[in-house]
């Protein structure tokens, strides 16, 4: 009974800690991707004139999984123009499709925010504004790396560690 | 008028639908920024009351509603809000202005239906010229109408018994319905009617009003054999559209400068007919002008169309050029 608890504890101490180390490593990925999504939007943007329902529904051609549900949701509600702005049509399609991505709340935040300026701008402003998130996110992109390759493997580690010390401990 | 109300945000579009607006009547919208919104309904001036109500602008001028109502203007006007004002750019648009760089830059764009947007704001220059407008500021929704039959009473004195249709010019005033004369005109010559076959027509449409084009659709019915290019300038036009499409008539609006009206004579050399219109008030007004002199000189204007207006009262003649010095003194029809 004693040797199935400590093993118990152990696999669960070293499964939390490797589980963090996921999370950061998730939430990379995540930001990678959203990259990727934000460089085909500039090159749409930059180099054709159709009109932004078209251009999210070309994206939802060229990406998977929730990514393309997201574009194809905000493709079709920008066809409809079922709401009063682009922005409503953002934030509820990221709600809708994308709430449940390993992300953080600031960066849900920041990306429901590049809505805000899409459907007015001109093709300048759009682009500028695209820009800056791209930078930013490069930047969170960098930040988490190296918090992962810092952090990741001292989280699994401690999380092994700890588990270890717990059933020496406890026997 | 469904098909207008829908760019408009929830509240908006609901006073709009109390006013029970038709879509033939009404000639504008003007929405400004923090402004009351301005509608124009056969040529009279209305604004839109806070209760859903229209109201004749001369009676309310911010003076008169101070004395004598004893209630600011702003109290009664509905102003549209900031908010409301980038909600409808955004719905005009599609949500996409930055695809509309080009046309903007031109101080407006087309819209499904064929509605004309005219649109203020800040200028984005790029080397001395208009690159774009941004922050818009105001918006002119010119209601598109094309008045099918409105050439009937005209078109049979443009046919000649033998020579079939006859270069004809279009004088008119601005706001007495050349272009949708000269719509319609396209639409009949190259449908075809009893005194004259169906032609091939080429429509150079410089500022996209004749086709009122979007998104690569003609909104207006010009015709089963009319070919129209627009968006460029008319001199390319013509000459793209003769070497191209081998056109019989060629319609052109509001032709200005001496180096069109030689394109113009230059197409009539080349075997094509030609139908234009200028502005001008009366037959006078063009018979010196000097940019129109190619086309006098070279004596190959056969039809003279003059509009006119006196209040709501429109005034159609038709005059025929008998070959000579003598402008137009024989009317064939008046109206």
């Amino acid at each position: 009974m004693k040797l199935l608890a400590a093993i118990m504890i152990f696999f669960s101490s070293s499964a939390y800690g490797m589980s963090l180390s996921l999370e950061m490593k998730n939430r990379i990925f995540c930001l990678e991707q959203i990259q990727i999504g934000c460089l085909l939007m500039k090159n749409e943007m930059e180099y054709g004139t159709i009109l932004l329902s078209e251009l999210f529904d070309h994206l939802s051609e060229r990406t998977e999984g929730e990514w393309k549900l997201f574009f194809s949701g905000v493709s079709k509600a920008a066809e409809e123009a079922s709401t009063d702005s682009f922005y409503e049509i953002w934030e509820k399609n990221t709600r809708q499709y994308l709430d449940h991505m390993p992300w953080k709340k600031e960066d849900r935040m920041e990306f429901i925010e590049l809505g805000k300026g899409m459907g007015y701008l001109d093709r300048q402003m759009q682009l500028d504004q695209l820009k800056l998130y791209q930078i930013r996110l490069n930047q969170k992109i960098q930040e988490g790396r190296k918090l992962w390759r810092d952090k990741g493997k001292i989280y699994q580690t401690l999380g092994v560690m700890t588990g270890l010390m717990t059933v020496i401990l406890l026997i | 008028m469904e098909e207008l109300l829908r760019y408009f945000p929830e509240e908006l579009k609901n006073l709009l639908r109390q006013l029970e607006l038709k879509k033939e009547d009404l000639t504008e919208i003007r929405i400004r920024k923090n402004k009351p919104l301005i509608f124009y309904e056969n040529g009279t001036e209305f604004f839109l009351k806070k209760t859903g109500t229209k109201s004749l602008f001369p009676a309310y001028t911010k003076e008169r509603c101070e004395d004598y109502l004893h209630e600011s203007f702003d109290t009664i006007a509905y102003g549209v809000g900031e908010r409301e004002f980038q909600s409808i750019v955004e719905k005009i648009s599609h949500f996409s202005l930055y695809a509309l760089e080009h046309e903007l830059k031109q101080g407006y764009f087309t819209i499904d239906g064929g509605h004309r947007i005219g649109v203020s704001g800040e200028a984005v220059m790029e080397h001395d010229r208009i690159k774009t407008l941004r922050n818009l500021t105001g918006l002119n929704i010119r209601v598109a109408h094309q008045i099918l039959g409105t050439a009937d009473t005209i078109l049979p004195y443009l046919y000649h018994p033998e020579r079939g249709f006859c270069n004809t010019m279009i004088v008119s005033p601005p706001a007495c319905g050349k272009t949708t004369l000269l719509r319609d005109l396209i639409r009949q010559i190259s449908d075809g009617k009893a005194y004259g076959e169906g032609r091939k027509v080429g429509v150079v449409d410089e500022r996209n009003e004749i086709s009122s084009s979007y998104m690569g659709k003609i909104q207006n019915d010009l015709g089963i054999r009319t070919d129209v290019i627009w968006g460029c300038k008319k001199l390319d036009g013509i000459q793209m559209l003769i070497r191209s499409m081998s056109p019989e008539v060629l319609a052109v609006d509001e032709i200005a400068g001496r180096k069109e009206a030689e394109e113009l004579l230059t197409a009539v050399r080349s075997g094509c007919n030609i139908l234009f219109t200028i502005h001008g008030k009366e037959r006078e007004d063009v018979l010196f002008r000097k940019d129109l002199m190619p086309l006098l000189e070279g004596k190959v204007l056969e039809r003279m169309i003059l509009l006119s207006r006196s209040g709501s009262r429109f005034f159609r003649k038709v005059y025929d050029w008998k070959g000579n010095e003598e402008w137009g003194e024989h009317i064939l029809y008046a109206e």
